[in-house]
C-alpha cells in the first residue's frame, strides 16, 4: 500500500477508486469488499444467458415447481468449482488457459483452447439469435437489433477500460432482479415453492427420458466450462491480491446465490404456463402468452430480460475467448489497456462478436446444427476442464499448502466431477445418437 | 506518523488516531505471484498420466462421433 504524504498530511489523490482512508477496521473491510466485488457476480449471472432463460422457463412450463430442488443442489456445486478458480487466479495472477498450457503441455493447452473457442463462438451465435428473436417480438427488425447490440457491446468493452466495463456489467447483472418481480407476480404458492425447493421430488409420471434430459440440461446450463476461464482471467486482469481472497470468495458466493435465485424465478415464470396447461415453445412465445395473463409489463419484461441475458452472455463468453487466446498467444490481453496498446486482444474480441452477429443475419443459417454443436462440445468440455482444474489445485509444487486443495475440497470435487462426467457424457451421446434413448 | 500494513497511526500528544488505507486492486503495487514459468510441466503420478491418456482417447472418440452426427444432420449421408 502506498500513502502519499505532503508536509505530514495525507493527500488522497483519487477519491473515487484508487485510495481511500477510513477510520474503522469494519469500514475498511466493507470498502475493500466493494472494490473487489465484481468478477464473482458477473461470472455467475452471465451464466444465466439466453440458453439458460430457455432451459429454466421450459423446466417450469413442463414440470411446474418440481425441479426447483435441483437448483439448490447446484448452488454449492457451482460455488465450489468457481472457488477453485478464484484461488488459482489470485495465487498465480494468470488465466486458466495459460495455466493448462504451462502445466500440462501443448497438446492439452491447444485442445482446451480450441474446444473453448469453438464452443464459445457457437454459443455467441445462439446469443445473437436470442436477441434477434426477443426484439422481433417487440417489432424491431433483426437487421437493426443484432448490429446495434453488437456495436454496443464492442463500444462498452473497447472504449471504457476495466472499471467502466465492470460497473456497467454489474448493473446489467443486477437488472436480472426483475425476474424476482415477475416470479412474485406469477402467484406461485409460497408453501409449494418452499417445499419443492428443499425436498427433492419427481414430477407426476416419474423419471421419463425427457425429464432426465431436462435435469441434465439444467445441470449443464448452471455449470459451464467458459466460466472457469472467464473468472480466472478476470481476476488476473483486475490484479486481485492475496489478501483479496476471502472477499472474492464472498463475491462468488453472492453471485452463486443470486444466480440460483434468478434461475428459480425463471422457473416460476414458466410455471404460469404449467398451471394454465399451455404448451411451451420458447421464451418469446411464453412472453406472448404471459401478456394477457400477467399484463403487458410481464410480456415486455420477459423479452427485455431475455435480451439482457443474451447481452451478458455474449460479453462474458467473448471476453473469456479473447482472454484465453491472448494468454496462450502471449499477446497483451487486458481491459486495462487501450485499443492501440492491446490491438490483437481487442481485434479478436471485435472479430468474434461481428462474425457471430453476421451469421445470425444470414437467411436460413443452420441454427439447429449450431445448437447441437454447443450442447455436444459443452458436454465434452466440462468434465475435462474440471479435471484439469482439480489437478491444478492439487499442484503443491506451484501453489504450496496455502492455496492448494485440502482433502475435504478434493472429496467434494471428485464427487462433483464424477457426476458431471456421467451426465455430460450421456447428454453428448444423446445429442449425437438420439435413437439410443428412445 | 508511521504507517504499517495499511494502518496509519498519528500521534498528537497522548491522543491516538488510527486510519486505515484501502487501495483498489487495480491501483495497488503489483504483488509477486506464484510463477509456473520456471516449473515446466506438472509432475504426475502414473495413475494420473494413465487417466489423462484415457481422457484424451475418450475426447477424440467423442469428437469423431460429433463430426459424424453433424455430417448426418447436414444430409451428407443421404
Amino acid at each position: 500500500m502506498e500513502a502519499e504524504m505532503k508536509n505530514g498530511i495525507h493527500v488522497n489523490e483519487d477519491k473515487l477508486t484508487k485510495t481511500r482512508v477510513v477510520k474503522s477496521p469494519v469500514l475498511r473491510r466493507i470498502l475493500t469488499f466493494l472494490m473487489v466485488f465484481g468478477p464473482g457476480l458477473i461470472v455467475m449471472e452471465a451464466d444465466n444467458d439466453a440458453g439458460a432463460v430457455s432451459t429454466y422457463t421450459q423446466a417450469g412450463a413442463q414440470y411446474g415447481t418440481k425441479l426447483l430442488w435441483i437448483l439448490l443442489i447446484l448452488l454449492p456445486v457451482t460455488y465450489f468449482c468457481q472457488e477453485m478458480v478464484v484461488r488459482l487466479g489470485i495465487a498465480t495472477g494468470e488465466g486458466h488457459a495459460a495455466m493448462i498450457y504451462k502445466r500440462f503441455g501443448k497438446w492439452w493447452g491447444r485442445f482446451s483452447l480450441f474446444d473453448l473457442e469453438l464452443v464459445n463462438f457457437l454459443t455467441l451465435i445462439t446469443e445473437f439469435a436470442a436477441i434477434s428473436l426477443a426484439l422481433s417480438k417487440m417489432g424491431i427488425s433483426p437487421y437493426l437489433s443484432v448490429p446495434v447490440s453488437a456495436i454496443g457491446l464492442i463500444f462498452l468493452v473497447v472504449s471504457g477500460g476495466y472499471l467502466r466495463w465492470e460497473r456497467v456489467t454489474v448493473v446489467l447483472c443486477l437488472l436480472d432482479a426483475v425476474w424476482l418481480v415477475l416470479a412474485f407476480m406469477s402467484h406461485a404458492g409460497i408453501v409449494q415453492v418452499a417445499h419443492d425447493t428443499v425436498i427433492p421430488g419427481m414430477p407426476r409420471g416419474g423419471l421419463t427420458t425427457n425429464l432426465f434430459f431436462m435435469i441434465i440440461a439444467i445441470v449443464g446450463t448452471t455449470v459451464a466450462p467458459w466460466q472457469l476461464f472467464f473468472q480466472q482471467s478476470c481476476i488476473a486482469d483486475k490484479k486481485l491480491r492475496f489478501k483479496d481472497l476471502p472477499f472474492e470468495r464472498f463475491d462468488t458466493l453472492i453471485g452463486a446465490v443470486f444466480t440460483v435465485i434468478v434461475a428459480g424465478s425463471m422457473m416460476l415464470v414458466g410455471n404460469v404456463l404449467f398451471q394454465k396447461g399451455i404448451s411451451y415453445e420458447d421464451p418469446a412465445q411464453m412472453a406472448g402468452i404471459l401478456g394477457p395473463i400477467l399484463g403487458s409489463f410481464a410480456k415486455n419484461a420477459v423479452l427485455l430480460l431475455m435480451c439482457n441475458a443474451a447481452v451478458l452472455g455474449t460479453m462474458a463468453i467473448s471476453l473469456s475467448s479473447s482472454w484465453a487466446y491472448g494468454e496462450v498467444m502471449g499477446w497483451e490481453h487486458t481491459l486495462r489497456k487501450k485499443f492501440k496498446e492491446a490491438p490483437q486482444f481487442y481485434c479478436f474480441f471485435v472479430g468474434a462478436i461481428l462474425f457471430a452477429a453476421a451469421i445470425v443475419l444470414i437467411p436460413n443459417a443452420p441454427l439447429q446444427l449450431i445448437i447441437v454443436g454447443v450442447q455436444v462440445l459443452a458436454g465434452l468440455m466440462l468434465p475435462s476442464a474440471i479435471v484439469f482444474l482439480q489437478l491444478l489445485l492439487n499442484d503443491k509444487e506451484l501453489l504450496g499448502e496455502k492455496f492448494s486443495n485440502k482433502p475435504w475440497n478434493n472429496a467434494i470435487n471428485w464427487v462433483i466431477i464424477t457426476i458431471l462426467f456421467i451426465l455430460s457424457a450421456i447428454l453428448a451421446v444423446q445429442v449425437m445418437l438420439p435413437g439410443l434413448f428412445s | 506518523m508511521k504507517m504499517m500494513n495499511g494502518t496509519m497511526h498519528a500521534g498528537i500528544g497522548d491522543d491516538y488516531k488510527k486510519e486505515f488505507y484501502v487501495v483498489h486492486p487495480l491501483f495497488d503495487k503489483p504483488e509477486k505471484k506464484l510463477n509456473p514459468d520456471d516449473l515446466g510441466k506438472m509432475k504426475m503420478t502414473r495413475s494420473v498420466k494413465f487417466s489423462l491418456v484415457t481422457l484424451r482417447f475418450y475426447l477424440i472418440g467423442m469428437i469423431i462421433l460429433a463430426f459424424y452426427r453433424v455430417l448426418e444432420m447436414s444430409g451428407a449421408f443421404h
